[in-house]
């Protein structure tokens, strides 16, 4: 289970997350929309760490373990993953061999030998053709001269890679054209088991026609305001965040 | 000084010397009143200038590399489309320039060498070759003066890696003269090596490209004390090509001072200069680049760039990458960076599970990468990466 309690995060002295409150159980996908500023890039960011929130005050707990004092790279090797709303590149360093650093960090944390590479790169070119994408891509820098399709692609085949407990996935539809929207979905989809636990947060409808969410949050001024099923995000869509600015969960 | 209508070419080595040790003891040893010396000047080794030290070539043997101990030239490997020798004639059919319009360390180099060591490349050569200037000068303030030409005739292609290696203390000093004359559609891949040197190190360079020639020039600096470079390029016929690059790595209180000057007095020629340097600790680093475009050398493309990563508060990067461009129609630019690595690169690196060191480790090579991809001799490649690699884990920030 993952559990979020009473988060609160500052930057520069502004208040960002205000309390609050997330429980994703074992094979579910929750799904957080919000108006701009409301604070939902914030929320992933303080999951993964990020060092722009240092003292970030209440709970973030994975299977009972309290994970906001470790450091981003225990975070990711416990099983935490962000698929980033902004994938930073890394010239000089090919897809390829950063996938392998990263699964052998995991694998090292976790007390396992490393992969082998044949073995590896047999993974590697299976998750890719759930993903549809070229191998060609592998021996490319990390996210260097790619498009913002391929970014978000890239984040969903590490995420394949790195087989984490939960994923938060930051406006990952943004950038992608209507087929890169299909093949992403299908792969969350492919990705989705009993085990694994799923955030998405958008700002479109449009993402949760492919992965249909167990619960949809709405978040403002920095907290959860109001939580429902799937139809709560077409009731948004139809509505406006002004309909919901007075109500509470 | 020197004077302009000096002829090398039909001069013998007797008399080149007296004119630059004339023009050496007109000017005198650099000092901070000469712009191009104000952050280090020779003050403390002069003594060491004026002291060479010179150990003849006894006998010539053949090897696989070419080395050249203390200035003399020692082996050299026995290959059809390559001369090595140290006869003074042997370059005066050469429009080479021997320093004669340049700074007086280059002056006394010409004035001191004992030898000119003229490297000859004609045909295609598919092999690297390496060349070590080695000196072990190990008495304190003295200095080795070491003169190589390279000629690479027409249609000719070398691929060659000079490994200047400087045992000694901090008192000694090598000036090292390197002149490169890339002949009509020569192809040269050339790499300078210059690791793990206890004495100071002035390197002064000339490059001469001729009509339709190509040249990649790559140079690496990293646990030496003190180095100078000083290169200077001119480009004389169309449709020369000339990539200049250098990777550099200071650490403790090591100091690399980079001038360059690029002549362009040809036009639709191609020069693109790019040089990265990592400095950690209390390392101090210096570029002055100046590309100079004459009148009527249109079509020129010339790009500068000078980049720096910091590892440290105490470390010091001074940058001057300039342009001075007196012909129409030319696609020239400059420009200079210095900066420390992005904390946002490292979070991401960090959020796939790798640690802050590795994450710092593999944005630095990163950084370098570009240029070490460039490098045509895989050995040399391999293991600039690899060495690149380790000192990078051992920076700490």
């Amino acid at each position: 289970m993952f559990e979020i309690k009473d988060l609160k995060a500052s930057i520069e002295e502004k208040d960002i997350l205000n309390g609050l409150s997330l429980t994703i159980k074992p094979g579910e996908i929750h799904a957080i929309m919000g108006p701009n500023g409301s604070g939902k890039s914030t929320l992933a960011k303080v999951i993964s760490g990020h060092p722009d929130f240092e003292d970030p005050e209440g709970d973030i707990k994975l299977d009972g373990k309290d994970i906001l004092d470790l450091e981003p790279d225990e975070r990711a090797n416990e099983g935490v993953f962000l698929a980033f709303q902004y994938p930073v590149d890394i010239p000089g360093v090919n897809n390829s061999e950063f996938l392998r650093m990263a699964y052998n960090a995991k694998q090292k944390y976790q007390n396992q030998p490393e992969i082998d590479p044949f073995d590896f790169e047999s993974l590697i070119k299976e998750k890719l053709t759930v993903l549809n994408m070229k191998e060609a891509f592998l021996s490319r820098p990390v996210n260097h001269g790619f498009s913002g399709g391929e970014k978000k692609r890239n984040e969903i085949l590490q995420m394949l890679m790195l087989d984490p407990r939960v994923v938060i996935l930051d406006e990952t539809d943004s950038g992608l054209d209507i087929d890169s929207l299909k093949q992403v979905s299908d792969a969350i989809n492919h990705f989705k088991s009993e085990n694994k636990m799923i955030l998405i947060i958008t700002h479109y409808q449009r993402l949760l026609n492919h992965i249909v969410p167990d619960t949809v949050h709405i978040m403002a001024d920095g907290k959860i305001t109001k939580s429902g099923d799937k139809s709560l995000a077409l009731t948004l869509e139809d509505q406006g965040y002004d309909a919901f600015k007075d109500n509470q969960s | 000084m020197l004077s302009k209508t000096t002829n090398p070419k039909t001069m013998e080595l007797e008399t080149l010397q007296k004119q630059a040790r004339d023009a050496f003891n007109t000017l005198g040893f650099p000092t901070k009143r000469h712009e191009n010396w104000l952050y280090w000047t020779p003050d403390n080794e002069q003594k060491a200038l004026e002291r060479k030290f010179y150990e003849p070539s006894d006998s010539i043997k053949e090897n696989d590399v070419i080395l050249i101990k203390n200035g003399s030239l020692r082996s050299k490997p026995n290959n059809n489309n390559l001369t090595v020798s140290n006869d003074t004639h042997d370059y005066q059919n050469e429009n080479l320039s021997f320093n004669l319009d340049s700074s007086s360390l280059s002056y006394l180099n010409t004035s001191e060498c004992s030898e000119v060591i003229t490297i000859r490349c004609r045909g295609i050569i598919n092999e690297p070759l390496q060349i070590r200037l080695e000196s072990d000068h190990t008495k304190d303030n003295s200095t080795v003066n070491t003169k190589v030409n390279l000629i690479v005739e027409e249609h000719s292609s070398i691929t060659a890696t000079f490994y200047h290696q400087q045992l000694g203390g901090a008192f000694n000093l090598t000036n090292t003269s390197f002149e490169l004359v890339c002949k009509d559609n020569a192809n040269v891949n050339i790499s300078h090596v210059f690791k793990d040197n206890k004495s100071k190190a002035f390197f002064h360079s000339i490059i001469h490209m001729h009509e339709k020639s190509n040249c990649n020039h790559i140079s690496y600096v990293t646990n030496s004390l003190l180095t100078r470079h000083d290169t200077n390029v001119t480009f004389y016929k169309e449709e020369a090509s000339l990539n200049l690059k250098g990777i550099n790595l200071l650490t403790g209180e090591e100091q690399f001072y980079n001038h360059l000057t690029i002549n362009h007095k040809s036009k639709n020629c191609f020069c693109k200069q790019h040089f990265k340097t990592i400095l950690d600790d209390k390392s101090i680093s210096e570029f002055s680049g100046l590309v100079y475009v004459a009148k009527g050398s249109h079509e020129v493309d010339s790009q500068q760039m000078n980049q720096i990563l910091l590892f440290s508060d105490s470390a010091r990067a001074l940058s001057r990458p300039q342009l001075k461009i007196d012909a129409d129609d030319v696609q020239c630019a400059h420009g200079s960076t210095i900066g420390q690595l992005n904390p946002e690169e490292i979070h991401y690196i960090k959020s796939r599970g790798l640690t802050e060191s590795e994450a710092k480790a593999l944005l630095t090579y990163g950084f370098a990468e570009e240029i070490i991809e460039e490098i045509q001799d895989s050995h040399l490649k391999e293991a600039l990466a690899q060495d690149i690699k380790e000192t990078v884990r051992k920076i700490k920030s």
